[in-house]
């Protein structure tokens, strides 16, 4: 399935960052599979409580630890703690017959990014969902100070010539060559925010 | 020559890899019928399954827009039909038990490449037409909501990975089990028989017999069954005279070469692994017949189904040709230390092969059952 998402990094007034928040919006497949059979409206609008309830059961089943509302967030590779996610909510535009998740995931300590910063990895571990964050203004600072700013990276493309390098290695290796494996950690899209 | 025979064979351990590592079980967060759960394995598998992935998604993205271009053109169905089928191979070539099992079942039956291919064609297909059938009565007459279809998705799941499970088990007892419980016997007769078959037999016979009994301590069944398979290979040209059968009772195991490989399929046997793979519909087939149907234009459902079906089957159908291909190329390899060691291998492939099964299929059958959700 696929998600076009869009991300802001939420500060407060003594600049340090609070939160990401995200929308997810996702794929009319998706939306015709998961709305089917639903009591909708003369206009085809779904009920209030359908949008509450399908927001509930998605957050719970994303707040498993494997999932982690497939975001993470770490300074110069350790990991940031987050609290409970808020604001979750469903909506459903009638019109492009698509489903969007929004939710606020709040950092647990709100923390002032430095120099190195902030990263943030979205991806699905499963990689059954695909994310797009390729609109324009997908990723967004907001009350941010100044000297903030953000960047956003891709997953990496495997080339054939790399993807061969990684077949070579034989199925017991349990380590990976350095550049290989800083390859297949390429693979989530990763949001960087620092501040001068 | 021996260079391609690793390629191969390295080739054929990728194919057992995905199922093994993708095993985990549990709902995907996203309620839609495809298990969660992260791909367990080295980090270069994941990055492998993560491409693959990536590939796929970008052929799904752009079903809708070939449903749509499809519906306004009557003419314009090439690109759902290339779309689908591009969409099974990568599927196919993901993490999956399907694959795992036509290949395995291929491998212990000695089944030929043509029949390999048939059996992983037809089970695709088996697949396509339980999504199809699924979406029809579910969605179409019984108007049922997502969490009704992946309920009865999961039925069919586990009744994929049950059926698996005795496959497994069917596997393990005819090729491992019945022959080594049925060894005690004959064995004067057998070594009486073969003194005239092979110039130096007796020699080298004893010699690796021996060897043998060293290499394999503490897995007697083991070194019985190799045993038991070079007697059996030596004495194949008199069985065959007599036209004994695979249970005739003669307490050996019965390994038939290449050329008595029966080039028919056995299709009692052949369905179980049929409907081993084919029961369980693939998540995108679903969900392209359920979008179709909300565009009043199910046929589009349907062609695109089967089309994924035959990209899946094909890409099945090649990795079983190349199972069947290492596993003759392991063969060879053997062959090159003796006549011997070809057999052990061979027998070796086809009890792992067995093996294999079963224990996929009870994993997968216990992640199922424990798994919940």
């Amino acid at each position: 399935m696929w998600i076009d998402a869009r991300a802001r990094i939420a500060f407060d007034d003594q600049g340090r960052m609070t939160a990401i928040e995200q929308d997810w919006l996702f794929d009319e497949m998706f939306g015709a599979y998961t709305t089917q059979g639903l009591e909708k409206g003369p206009d085809g609008s779904l009920p209030a409580k359908t949008l509450q309830g399908m927001a509930k059961d998605w957050m719970q089943a994303l707040g498993e630890p494997i999932s982690h509302y497939f975001t993470q967030a770490s300074v110069n590779g350790k990991p940031v703690k987050f609290a409970e996610p808020r604001d979750a909510v469903v909506s459903w535009d009638t019109k492009s017959q698509r489903l969007t998740l929004s939710f606020t995931l709040p950092l647990a300590q709100p923390m002032a990014p430095d120099k190195q910063g902030v990263q943030f990895d979205i991806y699905d571990p499963t990689y059954f969902v695909a994310y797009d964050f390729g609109a324009p203004g997908a990723v967004s600072l907001i009350d941010a100070p100044k000297s903030c700013q953000q960047s956003y990276r891709p997953p990496r493309e495997l080339d054939w010539q790399t993807m061969q390098k990684l077949a070579a290695i034989p199925a017991e290796a349990e380590t990976v060559p350095d550049e290989l494996l800083a390859i297949t950690k390429g693979l989530t899209h990763r949001i960087q925010v620092s501040c001068e | 020559m021996r260079k391609p025979y690793v390629v191969a064979l390295t080739w054929a351990l990728l194919l057992w890899l995905p199922p093994l590592a993708g095993w985990a079980q549990g709902a995907h967060p996203f309620g839609v019928p495809e298990s969660g759960g992260g791909v367990a394995g080295p980090d270069w598998l994941s990055g492998l399954f993560a491409q693959i992935s990536a590939w796929q998604s970008h052929f799904y993205r752009q079903l809708t827009s070939a449903v749509r271009a499809w519906q306004a053109d009557g003419t314009a169905a090439w690109g759902l039909l290339g779309l689908s089928f591009a969409y099974g191979v990568f599927h196919a070539l993901g993490p999956g038990h399907g694959k795992a099992v036509i290949a395995s079942y291929v491998l212990a039956n000695r089944q030929t490449a043509r029949n390999g291919a048939l059996l992983a064609l037809l089970a695709a297909l088996l697949q396509a037409l339980v999504a199809i059938t699924l979406v029809a009565i579910m969605a179409w007459l019984l108007h049922a909501t997502a969490p009704e279809m992946n309920r009865a998705t999961r039925w069919l799941e586990t009744a994929s990975y049950a059926l698996i499970t005795l496959l497994g088990a069917w596997l393990v007892w005819s090729k491992a089990l019945r022959p080594w419980l049925r060894r005690p016997g004959d064995h004067h007769v057998h070594d009486a028989e073969q003194g005239h078959a092979h110039r130096s037999a007796h020699d080298d016979h004893s010699h690796h017999e021996t060897h043998d009994h060293r290499e394999v301590e503490g897995q007697p069944s083991h070194a019985r069954l190799s045993i038991d398979a070079e007697r059996a290979s030596h004495v194949i040209p008199i069985h065959n005279a007599h036209h004994h059968h695979d249970d005739c009772g003669c307490g050996h195991v019965h390994v038939p070469s290449p050329d008595q490989v029966a080039g028919a399929l056995d299709w009692r046997k052949a369905m179980s692994a049929i409907f081993a793979m084919g029961l369980r519909p693939c998540s995108g087939a679903l969900i392209v017949l359920v979008f179709a149907l909300s565009q009043d234009f199910f046929a589009a459902g349907i062609a695109a189904a089967l089309a994924m079906g035959l990209g899946t089957g094909l890409t099945v159908a090649a990795l079983a040709v190349f199972a069947v291909v290492a596993a003759g190329a392991a063969t060879r390899v053997g062959a090159y230390a003796s006549a011997v060691w070809m057999t052990r291998v061979r027998v070796g492939i086809e009890v792992a092969a067995a093996v294999f099964v079963l224990l996929l299929g009870v994993l997968l059958l216990g992640g199922q059952v424990s798994g919940g959700g």
